[in-house]
């Protein structure tokens, strides 16, 4: 048991130390490329939604993969 | 709606609300802990911090799932309606201050790590009177967690509304976690029954109220329309509709949303392109269908938001015949311009 819980913490917190080094590079770049409602938005909104960011980062990583690949495929083409 | 995003959706309104929920946690933190001192003066501030914050958490957890149903059985609830996030965030911060401190002064005083402790000092998985009740809370405050980190219109749409409105139904998961937990722990904690009374005094409240609008719902949406002609089927008498507002008929298992502006009648999908808010129980304002949740607009004639929006529903045909009314429910393609019926 205390096994068990001390890898699921060890996990939880490379997950979430992942989540942030995402967040730098996703809220500096990424984020206006995914959605462009989040043009020229300010630091207030990116403070807000840091922390689901960091939570959340595979989610917002695929879809950031994604449009970079449709974008891709499109010059290729 | 979805032209740029800004931090906080502020308004005079919306300021207001928020002023109101922040004098009333302070307020009811400030008493909680006076009159735990006339009380119970051997307390500690820790255990006061604990308690108070935990039972105003639990107090706003009520209003939160109450206002859906309030606003659905009286329009006058509607405004609470509009910044429901907002208690729900702090809800979660309020819950947070209890689910840390709990964790400080139960497990971080001694070698163990507080999490490690958090989940393995009490294994009694099977005992209803010492079962480890804390973990239960901690699953509670995750989900309250994800919740309020994903409020913002961002994750609606990056999540997709889908995924955002499920991930969002966990509300009721979180809460029945909540209620085994202070029932659970309370067993262990207090003689006293008063916080099991409480509880199970608001569940009840929760239950009925939720069983009541839905019933209500249920009824509405199997009302049967009787004449049908060409495709048009007669729902009411043009009497019936009030400047500006709508009335909602269920044809087809789909709802429609038909309001009155300026002397006409015009139709369109009740179902709002933001979080699925019921256009239907909203009003006009500025010439505008107005969401009741929050706020989105669409014209009456063509179902689409004012620019710079883009925001469109389906529209639907309408007739007035001798004062009855006649909607087809085959819906246009999303923004298809429609004239209106006029009333006779
Ligand atoms: C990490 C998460 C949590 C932990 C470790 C935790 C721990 C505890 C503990 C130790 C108690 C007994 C305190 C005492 O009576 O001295 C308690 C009670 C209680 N908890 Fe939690 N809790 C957590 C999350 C939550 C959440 C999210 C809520 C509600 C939103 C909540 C609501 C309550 C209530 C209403 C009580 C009973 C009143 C009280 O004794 O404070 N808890 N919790
Ligand atoms: S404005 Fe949010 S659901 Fe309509």
């Amino acid at each position: 048991m205390v096994v068990a819980v001390k890898i699921a913490l060890i996990l939880g917190s490379v997950y979430l130390v992942m989540g942030m080094i995402f967040a730098i590079f996703f809220l500096s770049r990424g984020i206006e490329k995914m959605d462009t409602a989040a043009h020229g938005s300010g630091f207030g909104f990116r403070m807000i939604i840091l922390p689901g960011t960091i939570a959340l980062w595979p989610v917002l990583l695929k879809k950031w993969m994604n449009i970079k690949k449709i974008r891709h495929d499109k010059t290729a083409s | 709606m979805s032209a740029g995003y800004t931090a906080v959706g502020w308004n005079r309104q919306k300021k207001l609300y928020d002023w109101f929920i922040f004098g009333f946690c302070v307020l009811y933190l400030i008493s909680f802990i006076l009159v735990t001192a006339c009380i119970n003066p051997d307390y500690t501030f820790e255990t006061v911090l604990i308690r108070s914050t935990s039972t105003l958490a639990v107090l706003l957890l009520h209003v939160i799932l109450s206002i859906g149903p309030l606003a659905r059985m009286n329009k006058k609830f509607l405004p609470l309606l509009y910044n429901r996030r907002h208690l729900g965030v702090t809800m979660f911060c309020i819950a947070a201050v209890h689910g840390v401190f709990s964790i400080i002064q139960f497990h971080a005083l001694g070698h163990v790590n507080p999490f490690v402790s958090l989940f393995t000092s009490n294994t009694n998985f099977f005992s209803l009177s010492g079962f480890p009740f804390q973990s239960l809370g901690f699953f509670a405050l995750i989900i309250f967690f994800l919740m309020a980190v994903t409020s913002h219109d961002f994750w609606l749409h990056n999540l997709s509304p889908k995924v955002w409105k499920t991930l969002h139904m966990f509300v009721y998961l979180a809460y029945c976690l909540i209620v085994m937990h202070v029932m659970l722990g309370v067993i262990q904690y207090e003689t006293h029954p008063v916080f099991v009374l409480l509880i199970a005094a608001g569940s009840l409240w929760l239950i009925s109220l939720h069983l009541i609008v839905g019933r209500r719902e249920i009824k509405k949406d199997n009302e049967k329309f009787g004449l049908a002609n060409e495709g048009f089927v007669a729902v009411c008498d043009a009497g019936e509709f009030e400047e500006g507002r709508a009335k909602i008929f269920c044809i087809d298992e789909e709802r429609i949303a038909v309001y009155k502006h300026e002397n006409k009648l015009y139709a369109i999908h009740n179902v709002c392109k933001h979080q699925g808010g019921p256009l239907g129980e909203g009003k006009i304002i500025d010439g505008c269908i107005t969401c009741p949740w929050h706020g989105y607009q669409y014209l009456p004639n063509n179902g689409q938001s004012p620019p710079p929006f883009t925001e469109k529903v389906s529209t639907y045909d309408v007739r007035v015949e001798d004062m009855k009314v006649w909607v087809n429910p085959k819906p246009f393609a999303e923004g298809t311009e429609r004239p209106g019926a006029v009333i006779n």
